[in-house]
């Protein structure tokens, strides 16, 4: 070990000789909590997003408050929960809409179908990513491949009464006999 | 090779590729290793793991090592005996001060978590000692026909953490759209279960996977869904679905071998001065599944390293 010893020595009379001190970079924290702070910290939020952090160092998960300026969903507030395992960033986050909405992409009970949640995760993602997968949802659901079947049944059938019946949802109407939550 | 005489190695994890690293270490005449690990010994383990036998079933797998090998009476490096001491416990508990007094670490882990842990540690110690202080870390990985080994010296290489994003993702899942509404597959039925019935059914707690009841309800559920769909349920035994929920890929004894040997060359060119550090190639992968093929190659510290990026004060 002593080639070891011999860089080590090198390296603290560099430090003396620069004056400077190679410090760690960080406070101890598990490495999910640090990959979370520098997704946080590398951000670039749209106007139309919002998050809440307050959970985040407490119990890994954040609130992520989406009112999108346009598409069949424009106007409505959808608060979505992501929650973070220490796994993370080698498994992706389980994220949940904590409201009732009538979408072919979101169930009933909120569980969201983006192929980035799962079968496309990859470390290199981020929070950010997962923003604008959010994001993507409301701008263009997909009926092709649907997670609530009656949602995607109409927009397929028929785009108008989609936007139709999604308004009325909105409001905390009623759509094919289930009621939403009122999000408007 | 006074110097010699004092090493000392902290072996993390007596499994499958845990056996193997105590046994070359103990042939090469370490005289002080210790090795933790908390799981126990399984019937199943017995065909790889070869410092166990039927009787010691149940018994910790660091306990029992240990005791093989202190048996065989080993004369070890500056005429001192070869002895190893188990710590039969999660290794994320270890006490820094107890992880400090080592020359090198070698692991044989099936999990990212600990890695990171000891990633973490080992880095720090290495960072907050001002250098005074450096233990290598040679991690060891095998899964069926593939392993890696990565040599990480904190502070002056590439550290777990550097390369994290090399890994692959670690679940094989299915697209939620499929598995809710369009399950052609077993795998389908089970995984639907898993991330959508269960937190119906049961908003309160996690699903427990030694609990007899939790499993009889996944078998349940798993037959009458997958009647509903025409799906063949034939292939729904307890071992099948235990294998889908757990993700078991299963081990090759040879695979260990190949890793474990290569960690444990890494550890005397450490000790023997005959490794290049910063220049050698440090990562190493081998892939027996696809002919036989191994490659190593040098990867270099990522400056944005969460773990051991350097901010200078």
């Amino acid at each position: 070990m002593l080639k070891l010893r011999q860089l080590q020595k090198q390296k603290q009379e560099q430090a003396r000789q620069n004056g400077t001190i190679p410090a760690p970079g960080n406070a101890p924290v598990s490495a999910c909590q640090l990959r979370l702070r520098k997704d946080l910290a590398s951000l670039d939020i749209p106007p139309c997003v919002s998050i809440d952090v307050s959970e985040c160092e407490s119990n890994s998960r954040l609130y992520i408050n989406i009112t999108p300026d346009e598409g069949y969903y424009k106007c409505g507030h959808f608060k979505f929960c992501a929650t973070f395992k220490d796994t993370y960033p080698i498994e992706p986050p389980k994220v949940t809409l904590l409201s009732k909405i009538f979408h072919p992409n979101i169930d009933l009970q909120g569980n969201v179908c983006l192929n980035i949640l799962r079968e496309d995760w990859s470390p290199v993602l981020d929070v950010q990513s997962i923003l604008i997968g959010l994001l993507m949802l409301f701008l263009e659901p997909n009926a092709t491949d649907p997670l609530n079947k009656v949602a995607a049944d109409v927009l397929a059938a028929n785009p108008h009464q989609f936007r139709r019946d999604v308004a009325t949802s909105l409001r905390g109407g009623q759509v094919n006999g289930q009621w939403y939550d009122r999000v408007i | 090779m006074a110097d010699l005489a004092d090493v000392s190695i902290l072996v993390l994890g007596a499994g499958g590729l845990g056996c193997e690293i105590l046994k070359n270490l103990a042939m090469q005449g370490i005289p002080d290793i210790h090795v933790v690990d908390m799981d126990t010994i399984e019937l199943t383990n017995l065909n790889r793991q070869f410092l166990f036998r039927e009787s010691d079933i149940g018994q910790s797998k660091a306990l029992v090592a240990a005791r093989f090998i202190n048996e065989k009476n080993i004369m070890g490096l500056g005429g001192r005996p070869v002895v190893v001491t188990a710590h039969f416990q999660d290794l994320t508990l270890l006490d820094r001060k107890f992880i400090e007094r080592f020359t090198l670490i070698v692991s044989g882990l099936d999990s990212i978590e600990a890695r990171r842990f000891m990633n973490m540690q080992l880095v720090r110690i290495t960072f907050e000692s001002r250098f005074e202080k450096c233990i290598p870390f040679i991690d060891g990985g095998s899964e069926g026909l593939k392993g890696h080994c990565k040599t990480i010296i904190p502070g002056f290489s590439a550290c777990y953490e550097c390369s994290l994003d090399t890994l692959p993702a670690k679940i094989e899942s299915y697209p939620l759209c499929t598995v809710s509404n369009n399950p052609r597959l077993p795998e389908h039925v089970i995984e639907f279960l898993m991330s959508v019935q269960w937190a119906q059914q049961h908003p309160d707690r996690d699903f427990d996977f030694d609990s007899k009841e939790d499993l009889q309800w996944l078998m349940d559920e798993a037959h009458a869904r997958a009647r509903q769909f025409n799906i063949d349920t034939s292939k729904l035994t307890p071992q099948f679905v235990l294998g889908v929920i757990k993700n078991i890929v299963p081990s090759v004894a040879s695979t260990n071998a190949i890793i474990a040997a290569q960690c444990c060359t890494e550890v005397s060119k450490l000790l023997y001065n005959e490794y290049d550090i910063g220049e050698a190639p440090n990562f190493l992968v081998y892939n027996g599944d696809d002919g036989c093929f191994a490659y190593s190659f040098v990867h270099e510290r990522v400056s944005t390293c969460l773990v051991c990026r350097e901010s200078i004060q």
